[in-house]
Protein backbone atom coordinates (compact mmCIF):
# COMPACT_ATOMS: atom_id res chain seq x y z
CA UNK A 1 0.00 0.00 0.00
CA UNK A 2 1.24 3.48 -0.81
CA UNK A 3 2.17 5.95 1.91
CA UNK A 4 -0.71 8.29 1.11
CA UNK A 5 -3.07 5.28 1.07
CA UNK A 6 -1.94 4.37 4.54
CA UNK A 7 -2.33 7.94 5.81
CA UNK A 8 -5.78 8.07 4.29
CA UNK A 9 -6.78 4.86 6.06
CA UNK A 10 -5.66 6.23 9.44
CA UNK A 11 -7.52 9.48 8.78
CA UNK A 12 -10.77 7.71 7.87
CA UNK A 13 -10.46 5.37 10.87
CA UNK A 14 -9.89 8.27 13.27
CA UNK A 15 -12.74 10.19 11.63
CA UNK A 16 -15.26 7.41 12.05
CA UNK A 17 -14.02 6.77 15.60
CA UNK A 18 -14.64 10.41 16.48
CA UNK A 19 -18.15 10.24 15.04
CA UNK A 20 -18.90 7.08 17.04
CA UNK A 21 -17.63 8.57 20.31
CA UNK A 22 -19.60 11.77 19.73
CA UNK A 23 -22.71 9.74 18.92
CA UNK A 24 -22.14 7.65 22.02
CA UNK A 25 -21.76 10.84 24.09
CA UNK A 26 -24.93 12.41 22.67
CA UNK A 27 -27.02 9.26 23.13
CA UNK A 28 -25.88 8.47 26.68
CA UNK A 29 -25.75 12.05 27.97
CA UNK A 30 -29.39 12.59 27.07
CA UNK A 31 -30.50 9.29 28.60
CA UNK A 32 -30.86 8.80 32.30
CA UNK A 33 -29.77 5.16 32.14
CA UNK A 34 -27.46 4.23 34.96
CA UNK A 35 -26.00 1.34 32.93
CA UNK A 36 -24.71 3.46 30.09
CA UNK A 37 -22.67 6.37 31.41
CA UNK A 38 -21.47 8.82 28.75
CA UNK A 39 -17.87 8.48 27.51
CA UNK A 40 -17.02 11.81 29.15
CA UNK A 41 -17.58 10.01 32.43
CA UNK A 42 -16.08 6.64 31.39
CA UNK A 43 -12.77 7.73 29.91
CA UNK A 44 -11.45 9.56 33.01
CA UNK A 45 -11.81 6.26 34.88
CA UNK A 46 -8.95 4.97 32.74
CA UNK A 47 -6.42 7.33 34.31
CA UNK A 48 -7.88 8.99 37.42
CA UNK A 49 -8.67 7.45 40.81
CA UNK A 50 -12.26 8.05 41.95
CA UNK A 51 -12.21 6.63 45.49
CA UNK A 52 -15.07 4.70 47.10
CA UNK A 53 -16.04 1.62 45.10
CA UNK A 54 -13.99 2.82 42.09
CA UNK A 55 -11.15 0.59 40.91
CA UNK A 56 -7.53 1.75 40.69
CA UNK A 57 -7.05 3.26 37.20
CA UNK A 58 -4.94 1.56 34.54
CA UNK A 59 -3.12 4.72 33.56
CA UNK A 60 -1.72 7.69 35.38
CA UNK A 61 -1.43 11.34 34.34
CA UNK A 62 1.98 11.51 35.98
CA UNK A 63 5.16 11.04 33.90
CA UNK A 64 7.00 9.88 37.04
CA UNK A 65 4.72 6.79 37.04
CA UNK A 66 5.57 6.29 33.35
CA UNK A 67 1.85 7.04 32.87
CA UNK A 68 0.96 3.67 34.38
CA UNK A 69 -1.54 3.37 37.21
CA UNK A 70 -2.06 0.80 39.97
CA UNK A 71 -4.66 -1.05 37.90
CA UNK A 72 -2.00 -1.74 35.30
CA UNK A 73 0.15 -3.65 37.76
CA UNK A 74 -2.61 -5.19 39.85
CA UNK A 75 -4.99 -6.34 37.12
CA UNK A 76 -3.81 -5.81 33.57
CA UNK A 77 -0.36 -7.39 33.96
CA UNK A 78 -1.57 -10.49 35.84
CA UNK A 79 -4.30 -11.00 33.22
CA UNK A 80 -1.97 -10.65 30.27
CA UNK A 81 0.60 -12.88 31.93
CA UNK A 82 -1.99 -15.64 32.39
CA UNK A 83 -3.15 -15.23 28.84
CA UNK A 84 0.38 -15.30 27.49
CA UNK A 85 1.27 -18.46 29.40
CA UNK A 86 -1.95 -20.18 28.38
CA UNK A 87 -1.43 -19.19 24.75
CA UNK A 88 2.22 -20.27 24.81
CA UNK A 89 1.23 -23.62 26.28
CA UNK A 90 -1.46 -24.08 23.63
CA UNK A 91 1.01 -23.16 20.89
CA UNK A 92 3.66 -25.57 22.14
CA UNK A 93 1.23 -28.44 22.67
CA UNK A 94 -0.68 -27.68 19.47
CA UNK A 95 2.34 -27.53 17.20
CA UNK A 96 4.11 -30.44 18.92
CA UNK A 97 1.17 -32.81 18.97
CA UNK A 98 -0.08 -31.57 15.61
CA UNK A 99 3.26 -32.30 13.97
CA UNK A 100 3.38 -35.80 15.42
CA UNK A 101 -0.17 -36.54 14.28
CA UNK A 102 0.36 -34.86 10.92
CA UNK A 103 3.28 -37.16 10.21
CA UNK A 104 1.40 -40.38 10.88
CA UNK A 105 -1.78 -41.34 9.12
CA UNK A 106 -2.30 -44.19 11.57
CA UNK A 107 -1.98 -41.87 14.58
CA UNK A 108 -4.51 -39.54 12.98
CA UNK A 109 -6.98 -42.34 12.47
CA UNK A 110 -6.70 -43.45 16.09
CA UNK A 111 -6.94 -39.98 17.59
CA UNK A 112 -9.37 -38.29 15.24
CA UNK A 113 -12.49 -39.19 17.21
CA UNK A 114 -10.83 -38.45 20.57
CA UNK A 115 -9.90 -34.98 19.41
CA UNK A 116 -13.41 -34.32 18.15
CA UNK A 117 -14.88 -35.62 21.39
CA UNK A 118 -12.69 -33.56 23.72
CA UNK A 119 -12.89 -30.49 21.53
CA UNK A 120 -16.68 -30.53 21.81
CA UNK A 121 -16.54 -29.77 25.56
CA UNK A 122 -17.33 -26.07 26.09
CA UNK A 123 -14.26 -24.90 28.04
CA UNK A 124 -16.13 -22.71 30.56
CA UNK A 125 -17.98 -25.84 31.67
CA UNK A 126 -14.65 -27.08 32.98
CA UNK A 127 -13.82 -23.98 35.01
CA UNK A 128 -15.48 -25.12 38.24
CA UNK A 129 -13.96 -28.59 38.30
CA UNK A 130 -10.52 -27.25 37.39
CA UNK A 131 -10.60 -24.84 40.29
CA UNK A 132 -11.45 -27.76 42.56
CA UNK A 133 -8.64 -29.85 41.09
CA UNK A 134 -5.93 -27.27 40.52
CA UNK A 135 -6.77 -24.77 43.25
CA UNK A 136 -7.26 -21.02 43.14
CA UNK A 137 -3.90 -19.92 41.74
CA UNK A 138 -3.02 -19.10 38.17
CA UNK A 139 -2.83 -22.80 37.24
CA UNK A 140 -6.47 -23.54 36.45
CA UNK A 141 -6.85 -20.27 34.54
CA UNK A 142 -3.81 -20.96 32.38
CA UNK A 143 -4.88 -24.55 31.74
CA UNK A 144 -8.35 -23.38 30.86
CA UNK A 145 -7.04 -20.86 28.35
CA UNK A 146 -4.66 -23.42 26.89
CA UNK A 147 -7.36 -26.08 26.68
CA UNK A 148 -9.77 -23.72 24.96
CA UNK A 149 -7.42 -22.26 22.38
CA UNK A 150 -5.27 -25.27 21.49
CA UNK A 151 -7.72 -26.66 18.93
CA UNK A 152 -7.29 -24.29 15.99
CA UNK A 153 -3.50 -24.58 16.34
CA UNK A 154 -3.61 -28.35 16.70
CA UNK A 155 -5.99 -28.99 13.81
CA UNK A 156 -4.25 -26.56 11.47
CA UNK A 157 -0.85 -28.03 12.29
CA UNK A 158 -2.11 -31.55 11.61
CA UNK A 159 -3.58 -30.40 8.32
CA UNK A 160 -0.48 -28.44 7.34
CA UNK A 161 2.00 -31.17 8.16
CA UNK A 162 -0.14 -33.90 6.58
CA UNK A 163 -0.46 -32.00 3.32
CA UNK A 164 3.22 -31.38 2.65
CA UNK A 165 3.81 -31.91 -1.04
CA UNK A 166 4.72 -35.47 -1.98
CA UNK A 167 7.41 -34.42 -4.42
CA UNK A 168 9.11 -32.18 -1.84
CA UNK A 169 9.23 -35.16 0.51
CA UNK A 170 10.94 -37.11 -2.25
CA UNK A 171 13.42 -34.26 -2.68
CA UNK A 172 14.29 -34.51 1.02
CA UNK A 173 14.61 -38.29 0.76
CA UNK A 174 16.78 -38.24 -2.36
CA UNK A 175 19.15 -35.76 -0.75
CA UNK A 176 19.21 -37.84 2.43
CA UNK A 177 18.15 -35.01 4.70
CA UNK A 178 18.08 -36.31 8.31
CA UNK A 179 14.60 -36.49 9.78
CA UNK A 180 15.11 -33.64 12.26
CA UNK A 181 16.20 -31.34 9.48
CA UNK A 182 13.25 -32.43 7.39
CA UNK A 183 11.05 -31.30 10.28
CA UNK A 184 12.61 -27.87 10.60
CA UNK A 185 13.49 -27.39 6.95
CA UNK A 186 10.50 -28.89 5.16
CA UNK A 187 7.50 -29.88 7.27
CA UNK A 188 7.25 -26.86 9.56
CA UNK A 189 7.97 -24.16 6.95
CA UNK A 190 5.60 -25.87 4.55
CA UNK A 191 2.88 -26.01 7.21
CA UNK A 192 3.62 -22.55 8.59
CA UNK A 193 0.88 -20.68 6.70
CA UNK A 194 -1.73 -23.00 8.20
CA UNK A 195 -0.11 -23.07 11.64
CA UNK A 196 0.02 -19.29 11.82
CA UNK A 197 -3.55 -18.92 10.68
CA UNK A 198 -4.51 -21.26 13.54
CA UNK A 199 -2.44 -19.17 15.94
CA UNK A 200 -4.23 -16.04 14.78
CA UNK A 201 -7.65 -17.54 15.48
CA UNK A 202 -6.45 -18.79 18.86
CA UNK A 203 -5.05 -15.45 19.93
CA UNK A 204 -8.42 -13.71 19.73
CA UNK A 205 -9.95 -16.65 21.51
CA UNK A 206 -7.32 -16.53 24.27
CA UNK A 207 -8.38 -13.00 25.19
CA UNK A 208 -11.98 -14.15 25.63
CA UNK A 209 -10.94 -17.17 27.68
CA UNK A 210 -8.68 -15.06 29.87
CA UNK A 211 -11.69 -12.96 30.91
CA UNK A 212 -13.90 -15.98 31.47
CA UNK A 213 -11.22 -17.77 33.51
CA UNK A 214 -11.12 -14.84 35.93
CA UNK A 215 -14.86 -14.82 36.57
CA UNK A 216 -14.43 -17.44 39.28
CA UNK A 217 -11.68 -18.17 41.79
CA UNK A 218 -9.75 -14.98 40.99
CA UNK A 219 -8.73 -12.06 43.20
CA UNK A 220 -7.36 -9.83 40.47
CA UNK A 221 -7.35 -9.47 36.70
CA UNK A 222 -9.56 -7.81 34.12
CA UNK A 223 -12.21 -10.51 34.27
CA UNK A 224 -12.30 -10.26 38.07
CA UNK A 225 -12.75 -6.49 37.80
CA UNK A 226 -15.59 -6.80 35.33
CA UNK A 227 -17.38 -9.15 37.72
CA UNK A 228 -16.76 -6.86 40.71
CA UNK A 229 -17.85 -3.75 38.82
CA UNK A 230 -21.05 -5.46 37.82
CA UNK A 231 -21.87 -6.60 41.33
CA UNK A 232 -21.19 -3.12 42.75
CA UNK A 233 -23.05 -1.40 39.92
CA UNK A 234 -19.80 0.41 39.09
CA UNK A 235 -20.62 1.00 35.43
CA UNK A 236 -18.07 3.68 34.53
CA UNK A 237 -15.25 1.33 35.52
CA UNK A 238 -16.93 -1.57 33.76
CA UNK A 239 -17.02 0.36 30.51
CA UNK A 240 -13.46 1.63 31.02
CA UNK A 241 -12.28 -2.00 31.16
CA UNK A 242 -14.29 -2.80 28.03
CA UNK A 243 -12.52 0.00 26.19
CA UNK A 244 -9.18 -1.29 27.43
CA UNK A 245 -10.03 -4.82 26.28
CA UNK A 246 -10.92 -3.70 22.81
CA UNK A 247 -7.67 -1.73 22.62
CA UNK A 248 -5.76 -4.88 23.68
CA UNK A 249 -7.61 -6.89 21.04
CA UNK A 250 -6.63 -4.39 18.38
CA UNK A 251 -3.03 -4.35 19.55
CA UNK A 252 -2.75 -8.15 19.53
CA UNK A 253 -4.26 -8.29 16.08
CA UNK A 254 -1.75 -5.73 14.88
CA UNK A 255 1.14 -7.68 16.40
CA UNK A 256 -0.09 -10.87 14.77
CA UNK A 257 -0.43 -9.11 11.44
CA UNK A 258 3.11 -7.78 11.73
CA UNK A 259 4.55 -11.17 12.70
CA UNK A 260 2.65 -12.86 9.89
CA UNK A 261 3.93 -10.39 7.31
CA UNK A 262 7.49 -11.05 8.50
CA UNK A 263 7.29 -14.84 8.71
CA UNK A 264 5.00 -15.48 5.76
CA UNK A 265 6.15 -12.80 3.33
CA UNK A 266 7.33 -15.53 0.96
CA UNK A 267 3.95 -17.23 1.07
CA UNK A 268 1.88 -14.19 0.24
CA UNK A 269 4.11 -13.18 -2.65
CA UNK A 270 4.52 -16.72 -3.95
CA UNK A 271 0.75 -17.22 -3.91
CA UNK A 272 0.40 -14.16 -6.09
CA UNK A 273 2.48 -15.69 -8.88
CA UNK A 274 1.35 -19.32 -8.60
CA UNK A 275 -0.68 -21.70 -6.53
CA UNK A 276 2.57 -23.07 -5.06
CA UNK B 1 37.01 -52.94 -13.48
CA UNK B 2 33.31 -53.25 -14.17
CA UNK B 3 32.17 -50.14 -16.03
CA UNK B 4 28.48 -50.56 -15.24
CA UNK B 5 27.30 -47.72 -13.01
CA UNK B 6 23.70 -48.75 -12.65
CA UNK B 7 21.79 -51.81 -13.69
CA UNK B 8 18.07 -52.38 -13.76
CA UNK B 9 17.33 -56.06 -13.55
CA UNK B 10 13.88 -57.45 -14.44
CA UNK B 11 12.14 -54.61 -12.60
CA UNK B 12 8.37 -54.80 -12.55
CA UNK B 13 5.86 -52.80 -10.59
CA UNK B 14 2.23 -53.19 -9.68
CA UNK B 15 0.52 -50.37 -7.79
CA UNK B 16 -1.99 -51.38 -5.12
CA UNK B 17 -1.29 -55.07 -5.48
CA UNK B 18 -4.31 -57.20 -4.55
CA UNK B 19 -6.69 -54.24 -4.29
CA UNK B 20 -9.55 -53.39 -6.60
CA UNK B 21 -7.52 -50.54 -8.12
CA UNK B 22 -4.52 -52.77 -8.80
CA UNK B 23 -2.52 -51.25 -11.65
CA UNK B 24 0.27 -52.96 -13.53
CA UNK B 25 2.58 -50.07 -14.40
CA UNK B 26 5.89 -51.74 -15.26
CA UNK B 27 5.91 -55.18 -16.86
CA UNK B 28 9.54 -56.19 -16.93
CA UNK B 29 12.35 -53.79 -17.62
CA UNK B 30 16.09 -54.50 -17.75
CA UNK B 31 18.95 -52.33 -18.93
CA UNK B 32 22.39 -51.19 -17.92
CA UNK B 33 23.92 -47.76 -17.67
CA UNK B 34 27.68 -47.52 -18.09
CA UNK B 35 29.80 -45.05 -16.17
CA UNK B 36 29.79 -41.60 -17.74
CA UNK B 37 27.01 -42.53 -20.13
CA UNK B 38 23.90 -40.52 -20.92
CA UNK B 39 20.91 -42.82 -21.14
CA UNK B 40 17.50 -41.53 -22.16
CA UNK B 41 14.31 -43.38 -21.41
CA UNK B 42 11.43 -42.63 -23.75
CA UNK B 43 7.96 -43.98 -23.68
CA UNK B 44 4.34 -42.95 -23.93
CA UNK B 45 2.90 -40.97 -21.05
CA UNK B 46 1.63 -43.18 -18.24
CA UNK B 47 3.95 -46.06 -19.11
CA UNK B 48 5.70 -45.89 -15.75
CA UNK B 49 8.75 -43.73 -16.49
CA UNK B 50 8.44 -41.73 -13.27
CA UNK B 51 7.77 -44.91 -11.37
CA UNK B 52 10.94 -46.43 -12.80
CA UNK B 53 12.86 -43.28 -11.83
CA UNK B 54 11.64 -43.44 -8.24
CA UNK B 55 12.65 -47.09 -8.12
CA UNK B 56 16.12 -46.32 -9.47
CA UNK B 57 16.47 -43.51 -6.94
CA UNK B 58 15.66 -45.94 -4.14
CA UNK B 59 12.56 -43.94 -3.20
CA UNK B 60 10.34 -46.99 -3.59
CA UNK B 61 10.79 -50.72 -3.87
CA UNK B 62 9.77 -52.44 -7.06
CA UNK B 63 7.26 -55.30 -6.89
CA UNK B 64 9.88 -57.48 -8.55
CA UNK B 65 13.44 -57.25 -9.76
CA UNK B 66 16.40 -55.28 -8.48
CA UNK B 67 18.34 -52.13 -9.15
CA UNK B 68 22.08 -52.28 -8.55
CA UNK B 69 24.61 -49.51 -8.28
CA UNK B 70 28.24 -50.54 -8.81
CA UNK B 71 27.13 -54.15 -8.74
CA UNK B 72 25.37 -54.18 -5.38
CA UNK B 73 21.57 -54.09 -5.05
CA UNK B 74 20.39 -50.78 -3.57
CA UNK B 75 18.79 -50.44 -0.14
CA UNK B 76 17.19 -47.01 -0.10
CA UNK B 77 18.69 -44.04 -1.87
CA UNK B 78 22.19 -44.91 -3.12
CA UNK B 79 25.14 -42.74 -2.17
CA UNK B 80 26.31 -40.22 -4.76
CA UNK B 81 22.96 -40.06 -6.49
CA UNK B 82 20.96 -36.91 -7.15
CA UNK B 83 17.73 -36.26 -8.92
CA UNK B 84 15.99 -33.47 -10.80
CA UNK B 85 12.24 -33.74 -10.62
CA UNK B 86 9.70 -33.07 -13.31
CA UNK B 87 7.71 -30.36 -11.57
CA UNK B 88 10.21 -27.65 -10.64
CA UNK B 89 7.61 -25.51 -8.88
CA UNK B 90 6.97 -28.31 -6.40
CA UNK B 91 10.58 -29.34 -6.16
CA UNK B 92 12.19 -26.15 -4.86
CA UNK B 93 11.32 -24.73 -1.44
CA UNK B 94 9.44 -21.45 -1.88
CA UNK B 95 10.34 -20.27 1.64
CA UNK B 96 14.05 -20.30 0.80
CA UNK B 97 15.98 -18.08 -1.55
CA UNK B 98 17.88 -19.63 -4.43
CA UNK B 99 21.19 -20.05 -2.59
CA UNK B 100 19.80 -21.76 0.53
CA UNK B 101 17.74 -23.98 -1.77
CA UNK B 102 20.96 -25.13 -3.42
CA UNK B 103 22.73 -25.44 -0.07
CA UNK B 104 19.88 -27.34 1.55
CA UNK B 105 21.31 -30.83 0.85
CA UNK B 106 24.81 -29.71 1.91
CA UNK B 107 24.26 -29.11 5.60
CA UNK B 108 26.74 -31.80 6.58
CA UNK B 109 29.54 -29.74 5.03
CA UNK B 110 31.45 -26.84 6.60
CA UNK B 111 29.95 -23.47 5.88
CA UNK B 112 32.67 -22.23 3.55
CA UNK B 113 32.65 -25.46 1.54
CA UNK B 114 28.88 -25.29 1.29
CA UNK B 115 28.95 -21.73 0.03
CA UNK B 116 31.68 -22.54 -2.48
CA UNK B 117 29.77 -25.51 -3.88
CA UNK B 118 26.59 -23.47 -4.23
CA UNK B 119 28.47 -20.64 -5.92
CA UNK B 120 30.07 -23.06 -8.38
CA UNK B 121 26.87 -24.94 -9.12
CA UNK B 122 24.91 -21.73 -9.67
CA UNK B 123 27.64 -20.42 -11.94
CA UNK B 124 27.58 -23.71 -13.88
CA UNK B 125 23.90 -23.31 -14.64
CA UNK B 126 24.30 -19.60 -15.40
CA UNK B 127 22.46 -18.28 -12.36
CA UNK B 128 25.33 -16.73 -10.40
CA UNK B 129 23.52 -13.40 -10.38
CA UNK B 130 20.24 -14.66 -9.04
CA UNK B 131 21.22 -16.39 -5.83
CA UNK B 132 19.34 -13.92 -3.61
CA UNK B 133 16.03 -14.27 -5.41
CA UNK B 134 13.20 -16.53 -4.40
CA UNK B 135 12.41 -19.43 -6.77
CA UNK B 136 8.97 -18.04 -7.55
CA UNK B 137 10.57 -14.82 -8.75
CA UNK B 138 12.25 -16.79 -11.56
CA UNK B 139 10.94 -18.14 -14.86
CA UNK B 140 10.25 -21.86 -15.21
CA UNK B 141 13.48 -22.50 -17.08
CA UNK B 142 15.48 -20.67 -14.41
CA UNK B 143 13.76 -22.60 -11.63
CA UNK B 144 14.70 -25.85 -13.33
CA UNK B 145 18.29 -24.57 -13.52
CA UNK B 146 18.19 -24.01 -9.75
CA UNK B 147 16.98 -27.58 -9.28
CA UNK B 148 19.81 -28.75 -11.52
CA UNK B 149 22.31 -26.68 -9.52
CA UNK B 150 21.00 -28.18 -6.29
CA UNK B 151 21.57 -31.66 -7.71
CA UNK B 152 25.04 -30.81 -9.05
CA UNK B 153 26.14 -29.22 -5.78
CA UNK B 154 26.08 -32.59 -4.03
CA UNK B 155 28.63 -33.73 -6.67
CA UNK B 156 26.79 -36.94 -7.50
CA UNK B 157 28.18 -39.68 -9.69
CA UNK B 158 24.71 -40.53 -10.96
CA UNK B 159 22.17 -37.90 -11.95
CA UNK B 160 18.57 -38.90 -12.57
CA UNK B 161 16.32 -36.47 -14.37
CA UNK B 162 12.58 -37.03 -14.75
CA UNK B 163 11.21 -35.10 -17.72
CA UNK B 164 13.22 -32.12 -16.57
CA UNK B 165 12.30 -29.89 -19.50
CA UNK B 166 8.72 -30.96 -20.11
CA UNK B 167 7.17 -27.73 -18.94
CA UNK B 168 9.43 -25.05 -20.36
CA UNK B 169 9.17 -23.33 -23.74
CA UNK B 170 11.03 -24.66 -26.79
CA UNK B 171 13.79 -22.04 -26.77
CA UNK B 172 14.56 -22.56 -23.07
CA UNK B 173 14.36 -26.26 -23.61
CA UNK B 174 17.11 -26.43 -26.19
CA UNK B 175 19.27 -24.15 -23.99
CA UNK B 176 18.79 -26.52 -21.08
CA UNK B 177 19.58 -29.55 -23.25
CA UNK B 178 22.86 -27.95 -24.23
CA UNK B 179 23.53 -27.10 -20.60
CA UNK B 180 23.15 -30.78 -19.67
CA UNK B 181 25.52 -31.80 -22.47
CA UNK B 182 28.05 -29.21 -21.31
CA UNK B 183 27.90 -30.39 -17.71
CA UNK B 184 28.20 -33.97 -18.84
CA UNK B 185 31.26 -33.16 -20.94
CA UNK B 186 32.88 -31.32 -18.03
CA UNK B 187 32.11 -33.72 -15.20
CA UNK B 188 31.71 -37.07 -16.91
CA UNK B 189 28.73 -37.70 -14.65
CA UNK B 190 26.42 -40.63 -15.41
CA UNK B 191 23.02 -39.34 -16.47
CA UNK B 192 19.68 -41.12 -16.80
CA UNK B 193 17.07 -38.81 -18.26
CA UNK B 194 13.42 -39.52 -18.87
CA UNK B 195 11.63 -37.73 -21.66
CA UNK B 196 8.68 -38.23 -23.93
CA UNK B 197 10.41 -36.20 -26.62
CA UNK B 198 12.09 -38.52 -29.15
CA UNK B 199 14.26 -35.81 -30.65
CA UNK B 200 15.53 -34.78 -27.23
CA UNK B 201 16.37 -38.35 -26.33
CA UNK B 202 18.45 -38.92 -29.46
CA UNK B 203 20.15 -35.54 -29.16
CA UNK B 204 21.30 -36.16 -25.59
CA UNK B 205 21.84 -39.89 -25.33
CA UNK B 206 24.49 -42.49 -25.85
CA UNK B 207 21.69 -44.98 -25.52
CA UNK B 208 17.94 -44.56 -25.93
CA UNK B 209 15.72 -47.03 -24.15
CA UNK B 210 12.31 -47.16 -25.73
CA UNK B 211 9.54 -48.39 -23.46
CA UNK B 212 6.18 -49.75 -24.50
CA UNK B 213 2.86 -48.64 -23.07
CA UNK B 214 2.03 -50.07 -19.63
CA UNK B 215 2.73 -52.64 -18.38
CA UNK B 216 5.95 -51.40 -19.91
CA UNK B 217 8.77 -53.48 -21.34
CA UNK B 218 11.89 -52.42 -23.21
CA UNK B 219 10.97 -52.33 -26.90
CA UNK B 220 14.50 -51.72 -28.04
CA UNK B 221 17.73 -50.15 -26.90
CA UNK B 222 19.09 -47.80 -29.55
CA UNK B 223 22.83 -47.20 -29.37
CA UNK B 224 23.25 -43.60 -30.50
CA UNK B 225 26.62 -43.26 -32.13
CA UNK B 226 26.70 -39.52 -32.76
CA UNK B 227 29.92 -37.59 -32.22
CA UNK B 228 30.31 -35.23 -29.26
CA UNK B 229 30.32 -32.35 -28.71
CA UNK B 230 26.90 -32.09 -30.26
CA UNK B 231 25.01 -28.96 -31.20
CA UNK B 232 21.46 -28.14 -32.03
CA UNK B 233 22.08 -27.46 -35.73
CA UNK B 234 24.78 -29.81 -37.03
CA UNK B 235 23.86 -32.77 -34.91
CA UNK B 236 20.16 -32.52 -35.60
CA UNK B 237 20.73 -32.06 -39.35
CA UNK B 238 23.05 -35.03 -39.69
CA UNK B 239 21.73 -38.08 -41.49
CA UNK B 240 22.61 -40.42 -38.61
CA UNK B 241 20.57 -38.25 -36.23
CA UNK B 242 17.60 -38.52 -38.55
CA UNK B 243 18.14 -42.23 -38.80
CA UNK B 244 18.04 -42.71 -35.00
CA UNK B 245 15.10 -40.40 -34.71
CA UNK B 246 13.29 -42.36 -37.41
CA UNK B 247 13.92 -45.63 -35.60
CA UNK B 248 12.76 -44.33 -32.24
CA UNK B 249 9.67 -42.83 -33.81
CA UNK B 250 8.79 -46.13 -35.47
CA UNK B 251 9.14 -47.96 -32.19
CA UNK B 252 6.94 -45.61 -30.22
CA UNK B 253 4.25 -45.06 -32.81
CA UNK B 254 3.60 -48.44 -34.20
N1 LIG C 1 1.05 -43.87 -6.33
C1 LIG C 1 0.37 -44.45 -7.36
N2 LIG C 1 -0.68 -45.26 -7.09
C2 LIG C 1 -1.36 -45.85 -8.11
N3 LIG C 1 -1.09 -45.67 -9.41
C3 LIG C 1 -0.06 -44.86 -9.72
C4 LIG C 1 0.70 -44.20 -8.72
N4 LIG C 1 1.65 -43.46 -9.34
C5 LIG C 1 1.47 -43.65 -10.66
N5 LIG C 1 0.44 -44.49 -10.89
C6 LIG C 1 -0.02 -44.94 -12.20
O1 LIG C 1 1.02 -45.65 -12.81
C7 LIG C 1 1.12 -45.31 -14.16
C8 LIG C 1 2.52 -44.86 -14.48
O2 LIG C 1 2.74 -43.63 -13.84
P1 LIG C 1 4.08 -42.81 -14.07
O3 LIG C 1 5.22 -43.63 -13.61
O4 LIG C 1 3.91 -41.49 -13.45
O5 LIG C 1 4.09 -42.69 -15.66
P2 LIG C 1 4.90 -41.70 -16.61
O6 LIG C 1 5.91 -40.98 -15.79
O7 LIG C 1 5.51 -42.58 -17.64
O8 LIG C 1 3.90 -40.78 -17.23
C9 LIG C 1 0.10 -44.23 -14.44
O9 LIG C 1 -1.00 -44.80 -15.10
C10 LIG C 1 -0.30 -43.76 -13.09
O10 LIG C 1 -1.68 -43.42 -13.06
MG1 LIG D 1 6.26 -38.95 -15.38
Amino acid sequence: MSMSGRVWRVVTALGSLTVVVIGWQLLTASSESYFFPPPSEVFPHLWRGHGGIAEPPYLSPSPSDLFLGAGFYEDLVPSMWRMLRGYAMATAVGIGTGTALGLSRAARQYTDWIINFVRAIPPPALLGIWIVVFGLGDGPKIYLIAFAVVWPILLNTIDGVASVDEQRKQVAAVFKIPFRRQLTGLYLPSASPKIISGMRISLGFALIMMIISEFAGATNGLGFRLKEDLSFFNFPDLWATMILLSAIGLLLNGLMFWAEARILGWHRKASEVSNL
Amino acid sequence: MNSTALSVDSVGHVYGHGTAEQFHAIGEVSFEVDRGEVVCIVGPSGCGKSTLMRIMAGLMRPSSGTVSVDGSPIEGVPADLAMVFQDYSRSLFPWLRVRPNVEYPLRHLAKAERAQRATDALADVGLGEHDRKYPWELSGGMQQRVALARALAVQPRILLMDEPFASVDAQTRSDLEDLVLEIHAETGITIVLVTHDIEESVYLADKVIALSAQPSTVLETIEVDLPRPRNQLDTKESSSFLHYRHRAYELLHR
